[in-house]
């Protein structure tokens, strides 16, 4: 298992150097399709303490596909966590100009699934169980989801970035939600949570 | 002009959203299965314990205590049940039978424990099945501490047993533990065996119940006590010498008052 996780960080990692070799030669047009258009690098929001991500952009920047490693240290924990998220982010609104380079993006919108990787998460319930629904959910994945806005600037004079968007995220997971759900008492802040990125794209 | 506005709503916004943050500081969440506690909320049990000894209830006194269980996700029952509770003056403590939560995440074990931390009295909890899974076990370590303990109180004792078979792995309960606890209580008048799942179970572990069931016997328990089932039970299984009750969920808006005098311990179901 530690192996799968050095080499999928490793294989994380690495994707944006390979964009960087891409671009200094290349433009936007000519990128390959797995060479991403931009690198994320998220605090909190459910995906890990600090979480780093290839982002892709679809639908003239209007769609964004991310692939993030997160990390949550062990904190009051005997280990730390370690996960995978994929998540898609929706922009369905235009860039409104600001002063000089800056620009608002009023919303994005995200969902993802996390993959946590350690055995005391399963993906299958035991067998031992006397039934196959004792328990409803899956104890590896989670579903996350989040709202906010984005300051961008854009770096005209940069050879390897096009813009800086820093961003805000509102979001809340599936089991907080379903405990919300069947309890009244439960206040929205009691399920909500923040999050902030950096997502650089490049040229 | 058009520019300007734009400029000050961009502003406005993101002021808006800074001052959200600052306010909201405490809201990062880096992931539902992150165990990150406040000072008040580690080894909980550990320090009620302590606090219930330092009552000095003595062997002659009365003692009272609740039990209660299967609290998970119900907040609202929850609060009134603890409102209820604290209108009373006779209580000592209470011991909490496991699931306070429904997925073991450390967000509703720290709602859980808001709402029992202002108790009048100190609480103690056992561990659950749904405490254990996800990344329950670290999380309810962290919090409330060993998943076996014990204490004692007056002319009582208490022995607090993780029967989460399946979720541990079926490495408990821990049976020759709790033999060396009960044997070595011989001073005690009364015993009370706490456990999440009870042993009519069949995720107790059938090859545990009967050894259990030997224990609690040869040892004369008092009561063996559990949740679990989310419904009152009180009867005498096995070879009929000891009581073995089961407590409702708070859901049922019922809690059960046990009074011990001497050596003579018998309880009472409460409606809230």
């Amino acid at each position: 298992m530690k192996i799968k996780i050095r080499l999928g960080i490793a294989c994380l990692l690495a994707v944006p150097y390979l964009a960087f070799s891409q671009n200094i030669a290349d433009n936007t047009s000519t990128r390959k399709w797995y060479v991403p258009d931009a690198v994320t690098l998220q605090f909190a929001g459910n995906i890990g303490m600090f979480s780093i991500a290839p982002s892709y952009s679809f639908a003239h920047d209007r769609i964004n596909a991310e692939l993030s490693y997160g990390y949550v240290p062990k904190f009051d924990a005997d280990e730390a966590l370690h996960l995978l998220t994929l998540k898609g982010v929706y922009l369905p609104f235009r860039k409104i100009p600001l002063k000089n380079d800056f620009s608002l993006t009023p919303l994005r919108v995200g969902l993802g699934i996390s993959y946590y990787f350690r055995s005391q998460f399963s993906t299958n319930w035991s067998d031992a169980y006397p039934a196959s629904d004792y328990y409803w959910w899956t104890s590896s994945l989670r579903l996350t989801g989040g709202f906010g806005p984005a300051i961008n600037y854009a770096l005209p004079n940069s050879n390897t970035f096009k813009e800086l968007s820093l961003y805000g995220d509102i979001g809340t997971y599936d089991l907080i939600a379903t405990s919300a759900f069947r309890d009244k008492t439960l206040t929205t802040w009691d399920i909500l949570n923040f999050g902030v990125g950096l997502r650089a794209s490049f040229k | 002009m058009k520019f300007a506005f734009n400029y000050r709503s961009g502003a406005g916004a993101f002021l808006l959203l800074l001052s959200l943050y600052l306010q909201a500081c405490e809201e990062f969440e880096y992931s539902p299965y992150e165990v990150r506690l406040d000072d008040d909320e580690k080894n909980i049990n550990q320090r009620n314990i302590a606090r219930i000894e330092a009552l000095k209830i003595s062997r002659n006194d009365t003692l009272r205590f609740i039990l209660s269980a299967d609290v998970q996700g119900f907040y609202e029952e929850n609060e009134a049940m603890v409102q209820n509770i604290n209108q009373r003056h006779d209580i000592d403590f209470l011991l909490l039978g496991g699931d306070l939560t429904d997925f073991g995440l450390v967000q509703e074990f720290k709602l859980i424990h808001e709402d029992f931390k202002t108790l009048r009295m100190p609480y103690v909890a056992v561990v659950g099945n749904h405490d254990a899974v996800n990344n329950g076990q670290l999380a309810f370590k962290a919090m409330y501490g060993d998943y076996n303990t014990s204490f004692a109180v007056g002319n009582s004792r208490f022995i607090l047993l993780n029967t989460n078979y399946i979720e541990f792995n079926k490495q408990v309960p821990d049976l020759d533990w709790l033999e060396k606890e009960l044997a070595a209580l011989a001073n005690y008048e009364n015993i009370f065996v706490l456990s999440h799942i009870p042993p009519e179970n069949y995720e107790f572990g059938q090859e545990n119940a009967e050894r259990y069931s030997q224990l609690i016997s040869q040892y004369h328990v008092t009561f063996s006590l559990h949740g679990h089932n989310h419904a009152f039970k009180y009867n005498f299984p096995f070879d009929g010498t000891v009581p073995y009750v089961e407590t409702a969920a708070s859901k049922n808006r019922e809690y059960l008052v046990f009074t011990v005098i001497g050596d003579d311990a018998s309880f009472e179901r409460v409606n809230f």
